[in-house]
């Protein structure tokens, strides 16, 4: 027996996002050969778009059989839905993510990482800050030694 | 002649240089596979430039080493941080890493290093006994096979879905998508390019594969920040002879998967590891646990599957002068700086380095079984880490080898990109896996369609009725067939009812 599950918080608003996607890919595709030959470069791209738009709307008419979200209504439901994706240390550590990717090239690999490693192993309740900054170090040296050193790569 | 073929063999056996460079090969390419972005073509070619003054055995020798060694070593951190270190170990990390969040990594890497070793040597004895055979086969596959093969892997969304078909569906379309972003192979047409030259060469698939699957793992944890990690049972790693003897059978027959498709032009180790993941998902009845869920025998399959590869990719390499796979085909151009001709006469011209190479090859995977079982308890205590630690860590490796693939920053966004979206699709239940398959196996199902199509004049009849009058075609088309029907939930509550009674 299939045991129903509840919809996630949210979750309609995400399937009807990636068929918006999906659309968008089946126009790109159409607009690359048209329907030009069944051998074109865009036969199999729209047939791809196709599958994707497809299965979105499969997957939308799936989840009208199932529990709804306990929410009393839409505006609640993407309440609950925000919090719920969005937890605060998610937002926080991707914004740090972010900004390490930001200041990577600028401020160079080493600096960059060591900052962002010692950083978000406090922030992420790992350890303490004499710890992190000497976990820190440690890998650096590692992936540097490593990298640099056998493999010649260049660093961002 | 039997004389000369094993004076050849023992070449490296025998001789200390050789033996240790072969030995130093293996250890190198276990940690350079398991390091995410630094792949084994990328190390067996900066090995060219570093050996170009050497004598050529010993830099095949060194070469064997690491190419064996790397294909094995991807498995380390796809069991250990859902990070495959290869692409052929992507299949690995389906039941590997469910393994290690049960407590047992020290035991799935002792397990999935035994099999390795049974699936290379299994490889290699295909290598010694039958190549030319096998070189033969591979070489009448024709664009159509490619294509059905393509679908066969395809056709593995199915039992990688997770909770909807539907949605698995729609992450393997997306994939394909991916996989076809960059300029057309066959026309130089930019697709899903925006008319930039960024995106002309395409995205490669090694960093949507740190994206969705490291660092999209890492944002997912940060759900359960606080969740102490999982103790590591690292008392017991080496498996036991009976259970090696249980997953044999197995193991056999999914090395001689890895053997085949090892040995097709432009099809390697990856491509293998998902079709054997899909044989054991669809022939073992019993698994020790729900594939998915930490099953034994998807660990095994994958891990026979891509050492066996290796054999199977020398084949047409040393037969023929084809690569079988990228590895190869860098290896190729090793012999050429070296003075020899790979190709049709080379097996004439220089016999020795057929059986030189079988036997560093097996010498590598003796080596393998003795480095691979050692260190699996500091690997395995890695897992312990607080996740705070482990998550950062994660991330700055995923960076670098995101980097290191092109020199170029914009891929360290994309990888970024693949990452917060996979985190997206993981809240709401579409799995990173198809996505993943979609990516390797949409461009070779768009080229092998189109040349499939393109041999029979853009004429489909002809081409369906070539589906059935080819006996290579014939096998393999009866065998999706058969992989269709056997996904219907006709077919499968019809299987249900027979064995409730």
């Amino acid at each position: 027996m299939k045991k129903t599950r509840k919809l996630r918080p949210g979750e309609n608003v995400f399937v009807y996002l990636m068929m918006a996607f999906s659309l968008f890919i089946l126009i790109l595709a159409y607009r690359i050969a048209g329907f030009s030959s069944i051998s074109s470069p865009g036969a199999f791209p729209m047939a791809a778009g196709a599958v994707m738009v497809i299965s979105a709307g499969l997957t939308l008419l799936g989840n009208r059989k199932l529990e709804k979200p306990d929410a009393q209504n839409f505006r609640d439901e993407m309440k609950i839905a925000v919090k719920a994706i969005f937890p605060k240390e998610f937002v926080i550590y991707t914004g740090i993510v972010i900004g390490y990717m930001i200041v990577l090239q600028p401020l160079h690999f080493l600096p960059s990482s060591f900052v962002f490693m010692a950083v978000s192993m406090v922030v992420l309740r790992g350890t303490g800050w004499v710890k992190s900054l000497l976990i820190s170090a440690g890998t650096l040296v590692c992936i540097y030694v490593i990298f640099q050193y056998f493999f010649r790569v260049i660093m961002p | 002649m039997t004389e000369s073929v094993f004076s050849y063999f023992f070449m490296g056996w025998f001789d200390p240089s050789l033996m240790a460079l072969t030995a130093a090969g293996t250890l190198a390419g276990i940690y350079i596979g398991a390091i995410p972005g630094l792949s084994v073509t990328m190390a067996v070619s900066i090995l060219i430039s570093f050996t170009f003054s050497w004598e050529v055995n010993n830099a095949l020798a060194l070469m064997v080493g690491v190419y064996c060694g790397g294909v094995y070593g991807g498995s380390r951190t796809a069991i250990l941080l859902n990070i495959p270190g290869a692409p052929a170990a992507i299949a690995t990390s389906f039941d590997g890493f469910p393994l290690a969040q049960l407590g047992e990594a020290g035991r799935a890497i002792g397990v999935s290093t035994v099999i390795s070793v049974v699936g290379g040597f299994i490889g290699v004895a295909v290598l010694a006994l039958a190549a030319p055979w096998v070189a033969d086969m591979a070489l009448k596959f024709a664009p159509r096979d490619y294509l059905l093969l393509a679908v066969m892997g395809l056709l593995l969304v199915g039992s990688l879905s997770g909770e909807s078909m539907a949605k698995g569906i729609f992450a393997g379309a997306f994939g394909v998508i991916v996989g076809l972003v960059g300029m057309d192979p066959l026309t130089a047409e930019g697709r899903f390019t925006f008319g930039t030259i960024a995106l002309l060469g395409g995205v490669h698939f090694v960093i949507a594969m740190i994206g969705l699957f490291g660092v999209a793992e890492a944002l997912v944890q940060i759900h359960q920040i606080d969740l102490k990690p999982v103790k590591q049972d690292v008392s017991k790693i080496l498996p036991s002879w009976s259970v090696i003897l249980k997953y044999l059978p197995l193991a056999i027959r999914t090395s001689f998967i890895g053997v085949l498709i090892g040995a097709l032009p432009g099809t390697g180790g990856d491509i293998a590891s998902l079709l054997a993941y899909d044989h054991a998902r669809r022939s073992v009845k019993k698994p020790s646990r729900p594939f998915g869920k930490g099953a034994y025998e998807g660990l095994i399959a994958p891990e026979s599957a891509n050492n066996a590869a290796i054999g199977g990719a020398y084949i047409p390499m040393l037969t023929l002068g084809i690569p079988g796979d990228a590895v190869t085909a860098v290896i190729i151009g090793a012999l050429f700086i070296h003075g020899l001709k790979p190709g049709p006469m080379l097996m004439i011209d220089t016999p020795h380095l057929f059986w030189f190479t079988v036997g560093n090859l097996a010498l590598a995977n003796i080596f393998l079984l003795i480095f691979g079982l050692t260190g699996i308890r500091i690997f395995a205590k890695m897992v312990e880490l607080p996740k705070g630690i482990l998550i950062p860590i994660i991330i700055v490796l995923s960076v670098v080898g995101t980097y290191t693939i092109q020199n170029n920053i914009v891929d360290v966004y994309w990888m970024l990109g693949f990452g917060i979206f996979g985190y997206f699709l993981k809240l709401y239940g579409f799995q990173v896996g198809p996505v993943i398959l979609g990516v390797i196996l949409g461009p070779l199902m768009d080229v092998s369609y189109r040349r499939a199509l393109m041999s029979c004049r853009n004429d489909i009849g002809l081409t369906v009725q070539e589906l059935f009058t080819n006996p290579i075609s014939l096998i393999l088309t009866l065998a999706v067939i058969w992989m269709l029907i056997s996904q219907t939930p006709v077919w499968k509550n019809r299987k249900n009812r027979l064995s409730s009674k």
